[in-house]
């Protein structure tokens, strides 16, 4: 019984620790990858917890190759955008100037009632009074309704310039090289632009 | 940054860890296997009062390398290599060869087993 004990206090630490190293991304709203780290890691915890006859570095390791992995997917999709679109997807838009994006709701297997529903929880009646509404990569719906304003666009995201953005506000590089002024693309960390508010720049810190 | 560094020296601390790991258990293994050979001989001859110090002597082994197995090595697999050392002392001051024979091959294949199950290999991983 005892060993039970000090087995439990040593495996709560150990998760205690591996979910503070893994930063708060992992106890707000969840990336496909880092809700399997989650759920693999309480079960590699409980499993020698229980059974004394196991080693207790049998639930030890893997739960710091776990972190490890975490560690190295979360630097690698932040480091690369194509990558961190492949681990954990895109943000994809399902309603448009007031009307459904049949297709991406399809592909999304998103019904309509799910939809409603989604809405309903953020006060909005019908899909006519949204603007847009993206269903994030982490699986909640951002709604944003017509009376709020457009939306602005991103044009550079840490040191990319996003050219399909860049298509849509009818920008050319050399604009927005003249609107950046002195600073190369290479250093904002973001720029997002309205035609009403102009463009915003946020630089990288040194 | 510096946690990703981390992170990596960590991985290859485990992999350099775990190649070692896999050294130590071949190590340790020879080691009681080789105590194995001459018990086996001696109670094939029926020599019991050898065989009985070989045992003394196995067990002894036994004791002093269990604690730093269990850390890697699943409990249950190092209790059931004490028990059926027991059995084969037993049987060793019954002078019962055949059984004593029988207990000495269990004991050779478990403690052959016990770097097999670690190994790297298709077998073990699927």
């Amino acid at each position: 019984m005892i060993l039970s004990f000090v087995r439990t206090v040593i495996l709560y630490f150990a998760v205690i620790l591996s979910m503070r190293v893994m930063g708060k991304r992992q106890i707000g709203e969840l990336q496909p990858f880092e809700l399997v780290v989650t759920l693999m890691l309480s079960d590699l915890a409980a499993v020698p917890m229980q059974n004394t006859g196991i080693p207790l570095l049998s639930g030890l390791l893997p739960i710091v190759a776990l972190l490890i992995l975490e560690i190295v997917f979360s630097y690698v999709s932040l480091k690369s955008k194509k990558l961190r679109t492949v681990i954990i997807g895109r943000p994809s838009i399902i309603i448009r100037d007031g009307a459904p994006v049949e297709a991406e709701m399809r592909r999304l297997r998103v019904n309509i009632d799910d939809l409603l529903e989604e809405l309903r929880k953020k006060d909005m009646e019908s899909v006519e009074e949204v603007a847009i509404a993206i269903l994030e990569t982490d699986g909640t719906l951002s709604a944003f309704p017509k009376s709020g304003g457009p939306l602005p666009y991103t044009l550079i995201s840490d040191g990319r310039i996003i050219t399909k953005n860049m298509e849509k506000c009818g920008l050319s590089e050399k604009a927005l090289q003249k609107m950046l002024g002195g600073t190369a693309p290479k250093d904002v960390f973001l720029a997002t632009y309205t035609k009403e508010g102009g463009l915003s720049v946020q630089k990288k810190e040194k | 940054m510096r946690t990703f560094v981390i992170a990596l020296l960590l991985l290859s601390l485990i992999c350099g860890g775990l190649s070692l790991y896999g050294v130590y258990l071949d190590r340790e293994s020879e080691a009681l296997l080789s105590a194995l050979s001459p018990l086996y001989d001696a109670t094939i001859k029926e020599d019991w009062a050898h065989a009985e110090s070989l045992l003394s002597a196995l067990e002894a082994l036994l004791e002093e390398k269990t604690p730093r197995l269990a850390v890697f090595t699943d409990h249950d697999i190092l209790d059931d290599i004490n028990e059926t050392a027991a059995r084969a002392r037993g049987y060793a001051k019954c002078r019962e060869a055949p059984e004593c024979i029988a207990e000495i091959e269990t004991l050779r294949a478990m403690i052959e087993h016990i770097p097999r199950r670690e190994a790297l290999t298709f077998y073990n991983i699927f």
